[in-house]
C-alpha cells in the first residue's frame, strides 16, 4: 500500500505530469464555465490532442479536466444560476441565493473546500477499498437500481418548498419529457410526431440550460434590473463560523457521494440531490435551505465530487465505467493501447497509482487556484446586467449547439427557456423537473429490466436484501422528519411541519 | 397574488397535457407478454400522475395560500425578488433602478424573446456568428438603450472570446450562412 | 452624403470579398465534374453516436488515417440520438457534398427496418467496410455451461436469461438467429450498452451474454468471464482468442457480424466516389488501420465501393428476416 503510494507520487510529481495536470484543471474550469459543456464533452473533444503524450500523462490531464469542469460548473451555478451539468443543479438552489445576497465568494469558497475534503475522503476510500467496493457494486442489478431510483424520487419531496403537489407535478412532468424518443429496450418511438430529431429524445442538457439559464434571464428582465451586486470584501471571504457549520454537511455529503458513485450508472446527479435532501431534512439549519444556506452548497458539492472520484472504482477495478465521463476515459484507455479490466491494478501499477495520486494533486491545485480566485469570479456580477444577459443567452445557445452539433438543440433551449420563464412566473419549482428528466431514462430502464427478470412480477424487489434496505431508507426519509416532529414537538419543528 | 383564473389555467393545461400523454402512451402498449412493462408504461403512468397532481394543486391552492419558496425568500430578504411588483395588475408599480415601469419591462421582455427567436431562425441564412453578433448589438442598443461604442466593444469582445473557445480551441463547426461565415 | 457613400463603398467591398470567398468555395465543389477530385478545405466525419463509443472510435481512427492521405483537416462531429437515427437523417442534408463522410455500422440497415426514418442504405454512397465485429457467447466462470450447445439445450428445457444491449443491437440479432436456427427461446433483459451487459453477467443478474471481444479482453485475460464460442465464420487469430471454437464447430450454424466502415452522402460524382475509395485503399495499408483493427479485435475484411454496396444488400436481407415487422 505504502509502496504503491510512493510509486504514485514519484509518477505524478514529475515536472511534465504536474504541468499537464495544471493545464487540465485550468482548461477544465474554462470548459465547465460554458453552459452545457461538461466534462464528458470536454474530454471527448480533447482526447485527440493528447495522442502524442505518454498514456499516464494524458490520463492525468484528462482527469484534471474532469475535476476542473465540475468546479467550473459550480461557478456558473452560483453566479448566474446556470448549472454546467446535472450534478450541479442542486447547487443553484442555495448558491444562487447566496450570490444574490452578496455572498458569492463564500459560496464558491465552500464549494472548493467541500470538494477538496470530499476528494481526500473518497480518494482514501478508493485507494484502500476499490476492488471490494467494485465487487459489492456488481450486486446492484436492475432490482437494486430501481430501489435507488425510488429513493431518488422521494428526495423530491424535500425540494417542494411550500407545495408538495407542485413538486410532484413537476417531477412527473420531467419523467414524461424523458419518455420522448425510442423507448429503452424497445424499438417503439414515442411522442416524436414524425420528427427525426425527436427520435433521439429531449436531452437533459438542453432542458437544463433552457430552464435555468435562459429562463432566469427572461425572469430577471421582467422583474427589472436590480443594482449590480456590490459585495463587501468581508462577505467575499468565508467566515470561520460558516466553515465550522458546513463541516458535518461536507462529511455526510462525501460519504453519500462515494457510495452512490461506486454504482455503475447511478452517478453524481443522484448523489447531489440525495445529499441535499438529507441535509434539508436533518440539518440544524434546515429552515434556511433554499434561502442561501451555506450547507445547501457544501453538501451537494462534496457529494458530486466524491461521486466523481468513486466513479473510478468500477472503472479501474472492473473496466466498467461508472458514469458518462469515465466511459469516455475508458475509450481513451483503448486509444493509448491500455486494456481496462480487473488486471489493470496489477499490470499497470505505475499508471493506476500515478493517476490516483494525480487526482489528489489536481484537487490541491483546484483549491489553491480557486480560493483566491473565488472573490475575483464573484466580481463578474458587477458587470451591468444589460451587458451580462445577452452574453448569457449567447453562451447558452452556443454551448447547446456544441454538445450536439445540431440546431435542433438550440431550438430546444429556446423553448425550454420560455417554459422556465413561465414556471418561475407561476411559482413552479424547476429542480424537480430536471431530476425527473435525468432519472426518467434510468427509472424506465430498471423498470423494464426488473419486470423482465421477475417475469412480470415486481415482488422480486423484496427478495433482495439490498433492495429492501434501500426501500426502508426511502421510507425513513419520507416519514422520518414527521416522526421526529411527533416525538419532540418544539415550536420550530412545528413550524417546519407546516412547510412540508 | 395570483388570481383564481391565473392559478386555474396553467393547471388545466397541465391536466389536459397529462391526460393526452397518458392516452397516447397507452397506445404504445402499457404491458407486454405476461404482464411485463412495455414502452407505454412510463408515459401512461407519468401522464396520469401529472394530471392527478395538477388537480390536487388546484384544489389545495384554492383552500390555503401555502408559503412557497419564493415568497419565503421575499419575506426574509425584502426587495430581493420583485415578484410582487411583477404581478401588479395596474402594471405601473415597482420601478427598477433605471426607472422603468412594469409595463416597459414587459415590453422589453417580449422584445428580447422576439429577438432571440429571430436570431435562431436567421442562423441558416446569416451563419451563427453573424446572427448572434446582430443579437448582441440589437439587445444592447435598441432594447437596453446603451451607447453605441461600448455596445460594439462588448459585442466584439464577447464574439471573439466565443470564437476562440468554441471554434478555434474546441473545433465546434458552428453553422455557416449563405455568405460562408 | 459623403458619409453615406463611404458606408456603401465599404459594404460593397465586403460583399465583393465575400462573393469571392463563396465563389471560391463553389468552384471546388463544381470542379469535380469531369475531372479528378481532391477535397479543398475541411472535411467532416459525422459519427451518429456519442463520444467514446465504438462508432466514435472507428470514426476518429478513419478520420486520422484519411487526414494524412488526403492532406486535409478532417473534423469529427458527434451527432447522437435515436440509436443513430438523428445522425443518419442529418447526413441526408449533405446530399451531393463530397466533403462529408459518416462512420457507419449496422444501425444504417437496422433503423429503416424498425423505425420510421427517411433513409435507407441506398440513400448514401458506400465507400469502405473496414472489418467485421463478431461476438462471443459468454457466461460467468461458475456457470455449469461449457459449450454453446449446453446453453442451447438449457434454453430448450428451461429459462435462460440473456442480456441484450438494445432492441436492434448485434447481440439481439445473434440471439434471435440462434433461436430461429435451434427452435428455442431465450428470456431477454434489455440493457443499453455492452458495458452494462458485461456488468449484468458479472453481477449474476443474467445467465448469458453475447459481446464483442474488444469490449472484454481485460475480463477474459483475468478469467472473470468464460467464453463458450465465437459466432463467427472462422476462429480469431489473436493469441488470447484462438482457442475459442466457432459456433458451427459446436453444431450451431450461426454467424453474424456488425460491420464497421464509412460512407459518403448520396449523389456525389463518380470521380468523387473514386477519390475516397482510393484514399480508403491507401488507409488499409497504414499502421493506423492495423492498430485500429487490432485494438478493437475486428476481423479485417475490407471491402470497397460497389462491393460494399452488394454486401449491404445481402446483410439488409438477413436483417429483415430477424428484425422485420
Amino acid at each position: 500500500m505504502l509502496d504503491n503510494l510512493m510509486l504514485g507520487f514519484s509518477t505524478a510529481l514529475t515536472f511534465e505530469n504536474l504541468l499537464w495536470c495544471f493545464v487540465g484543471v485550468l482548461v477544465g474550469t474554462v470548459i465547465g464555465l460554458m453552459p452545457g459543456l461538461g466534462s464528458t464533452t470536454g474530454i471527448a473533444i480533447l482526447i485527440p490532442l493528447t495522442l502524442g503524450m505518454e498514456p499516464v500523462t494524458a490520463l492525468i490531464m484528462l482527469a484534471g479536466i474532469y475535476y476542473g469542469a465540475q468546479y467550473g460548473g459550480t461557478i456558473t451555478s452560483v453566479l448566474i444560476s446556470t448549472p454546467g451539468e446535472a450534478a450541479s443543479v442542486v447547487t443553484t438552489l442555495d448558491g444562487y441565493q447566496m450570490a444574490r445576497q452578496g455572498r458569492a465568494g463564500s459560496a464558491l469558497a465552500i464549494a472548493a473546500i467541500g470538494s477538496f475534503i470530499a476528494a481526500i475522503i473518497s480518494l482514501a476510500l478508493l485507494m484502500a477499498l476499490a476492488p471490494p467496493f467494485a465487487q459489492f457494486a456488481l450486486n446492484f442489478g436492475p432490482v437494486e437500481n430501481l430501489s435507488i431510483m425510488i429513493l431518488g424520487l422521494i428526495t423530491v419531496v424535500s425540494f417542494a418548498g411550500g407545495s408538495m403537489s407542485k413538486g410532484l407535478m413537476m417531477v412527473t412532468a420531467g419523467l414524461l419529457i424523458s419518455t420522448v424518443g425510442i423507448a429503452s429496450g424497445f424499438s417503439q418511438a414515442r411522442f416524436t410526431f414524425g420528427n427525426v430529431n425527436l427520435l433521439g429524445g429531449i436531452p437533459f442538457v438542453e432542458v437544463m440550460i433552457g430552464l435555468f439559464a435562459v429562463g432566469e434571464v427572461l425572469h430577471q428582465i421582467r422583474v427589472g434590473a436590480a443594482a449590480p451586486i456590490r459585495a463587501r470584501f468581508k462577505d467575499m471571504v468565508i467566515s470561520r463560523k460558516e466553515l465550522t457549520n458546513s463541516m458535518p454537511s461536507i462529511f455526510r455529503g462525501s460519504f453519500i457521494g462515494f457510495l452512490l458513485g461506486c454504482l455503475p450508472g447511478a452517478g453524481s446527479t443522484l448523489a447531489s440531490f440525495l445529499s441535499y435532501g438529507v441535509e434539508r431534512r436533518f440539518s440544524r439549519n434546515k429552515h434556511n435551505f433554499g434561502k442561501g444556506a451555506i450547507e445547501g452548497v457544501a453538501s451537494p458539492e462534496s457529494a458530486n465530487n466524491a461521486a466523481a472520484n468513486a466513479n473510478f472504482v468500477p472503472t479501474l477495478a472492473l473496466g466498467i465505467p461508472g458514469g458518462g465521463t469515465t466511459a469516455v476515459l475508458l475509450g481513451a484507455f483503448t486509444i493509448y493501447g491500455l486494456q481496462p479490466g480487473p488486471l489493470l491494478f496489477e499490470q499497470q501499477p505505475t499508471l493506476v497509482w500515478g493517476l490516483l495520486v494525480s487526482f489528489f494533486i489536481g484537487n490541491v491545485m483546484l483549491l489553491v487556484l480557486n480560493l483566491p480566485l473565488a472573490p475575483v469570479f464573484a466580481q463578474m456580477l458587477r458587470i451591468p446586467y444589460a451587458y451580462l444577459y445577452p452574453i448569457i443567452i449567447l453562451t447558452s445557445l452556443v454551448g447547446a449547439y456544441s454538445v450536439s452539433n445540431n440546431m435542433f438543440s438550440v431550438w430546444l433551449v429556446v423553448i425550454f427557456g420560455l417554459v422556465g420563464f413561465f414556471m418561475k412566473e407561476l411559482d413552479l419549482p424547476i429542480a424537480p423537473l430536471v431530476l425527473g428528466v435525468v432519472l426518467g431514462p434510468l427509472l424506465e430502464k430498471s423498470l423494464v429490466q426488473t419486470s423482465a427478470l421477475g417475469q412480470g412480477n415486481f415482488m422480486i424487489m423484496f427478495q433482495s436484501q439490498i433492495s429492501v434496505s434501500i426501500l426502508s431508507l426511502a421510507l425513513l426519509l419520507a416519514v422520518g422528519p414527521w416522526l421526529i416532529g411527533r416525538f419532540k414537538s418544539t415550536p420550530s419543528d412545528a413550524k417546519e411541519l407546516t412547510h412540508v | 397574488m395570483l388570481s383564481a383564473i391565473q392559478r386555474f389555467v396553467p393547471n388545466a393545461v397541465i391536466i389536459a397535457l397529462g391526460i393526452g400523454a397518458a392516452a397516447m402512451g397507452a397506445g404504445y402498449g402499457v404491458l407486454g407478454d405476461d404482464g411485463r412493462v412495455g414502452p407505454g408504461f412510463l408515459p401512461t403512468v407519468a401522464g396520469a400522475l401529472m394530471a392527478f397532481f395538477a388537480a390536487v394543486n388546484v384544489l389545495t391552492s384554492g383552500r390555503k395560500q401555502t408559503p412557497t419558496l419564493d415568497s419565503v425568500v421575499e419575506e426574509q430578504v425584502p426587495g430581493f425578488h420583485d415578484g410582487e411588483a411583477s404581478l401588479d395588475p395596474a402594471g405601473d408599480g415597482g420601478l427598477d433602478i433605471h426607472g422603468r415601469t412594469q409595463r416597459q419591462r414587459d415590453r422589453m421582455l417580449w422584445t428580447v424573446i422576439g429577438i432571440v427567436l429571430a436570431t435562431v431562425a436567421l442562423v441558416p441564412l446569416l451563419g451563427f456568428m453573424l446572427a448572434f453578433a446582430a443579437m448582441l448589438l440589437v439587445i444592447a442598443v435598441v432594447v437596453e438603450r446603451r451607447k453605441i461604442m461600448p455596445s460594439v466593444m462588448v459585442s466584439v469582445v464577447t464574439l471573439a472570446a466565443t470564437y476562440a473557445i468554441f471554434v478555434l480551441f474546441l473545433r465546434v463547426p458552428l453553422p455557416q450562412g449563405i455568405l460562408g461565415i | 452624403m459623403t458619409k453615406v457613400s463611404k458606408v456603401v463603398g465599404i459594404t460593397g467591398i465586403c460583399a465583393a470579398g465575400l462573393l469571392a470567398l463563396t465563389g471560391c468555395g463553389a468552384s471546388t465543389a463544381g470542379a469535380a465534374q469531369g475531372q479528378a477530385f481532391t477535397p479543398k478545405g475541411d472535411v467532416t466525419m459525422v459519427v451518429p453516436f456519442g463520444a467514446g463509443g465504438g462508432s466514435d472510435l472507428s470514426g476518429r481512427a478513419i478520420a486520422a488515417g484519411l487526414e494524412d492521405i488526403a492532406g486535409v483537416n478532417i473534423n469529427t462531429e458527434n451527432r447522437e440520438g435515436g440509436s443513430g437515427a438523428v445522425g443518419y437523417a442529418s447526413f441526408l442534408a449533405q446530399d451531393g457534398k463530397p466533403d462529408h463522410l459518416l462512420a457507419t455500422e449496422t444501425a444504417m440497415l437496422a433503423l429503416p427496418l424498425t423505425q420510421d426514418v427517411p433513409f435507407t442504405y441506398e440513400s448514401f454512397t458506400p465507400i469502405m467496410k473496414l472489418g467485421d465485429d463478431y461476438t462471443l457467447l459468454t457466461v460467468s466462470p461458475d456457470s455449469p455451461h461449457r459449450t454453446c450447445e449446453d446453453v442451447v439445450k438449457a434454453a430448450g428445457s428451461g429459462r435462460v436469461v440473456a442480456a441484450v444491449s438494445g432492441a436492434t443491437s448485434l447481440d439481439q440479432i445473434v440471439f434471435t438467429l440462434i433461436e430461429q436456427e435451434e427452435g428455442i427461446k431465450f428470456d431477454r433483459v434489455p440493457y443499453e450498452s455492452g458495458n452494462e451487459v458485461v456488468a449484468a453477467l458479472l453481477g449474476g443478474q443474467v445467465d448469458v451474454i453475447s459481446v464483442n471481444p474488444g469490449e472484454v479482453l481485460g475480463q477474459l485475460e483475468a478469467g472473470t468471464l468464460k467464453p463458450l464460442c465465437a459466432l463467427a465464420d472462422k476462429r480469431y487469430e489473436l493469441e488470447a482468442l484462438k482457442d475459442i471454437p466457432t459456433a458451427s464447430e459446436q453444431g450451431i450454424d450461426v454467424s453474424f457480424a456488425q460491420f464497421r466502415g464509412f460512407i459518403a452522402p448520396g449523389n456525389i460524382t463518380a470521380e468523387q466516389k473514386q477519390y475516397w475509395i482510393d484514399a480508403a485503399k491507401k488507409f488499409e495499408q497504414t499502421d493506423g488501420y492495423k492498430k485500429y483493427i487490432a485494438d478493437n479485435v475486428l476481423q479485417p475484411n475490407a471491402v470497397y465501393g460497389d462491393d460494399f454496396k452488394t454486401y449491404l444488400a445481402g446483410n439488409a436481407e438477413d436483417l429483415a428476416k430477424v428484425l422485420g415487422k
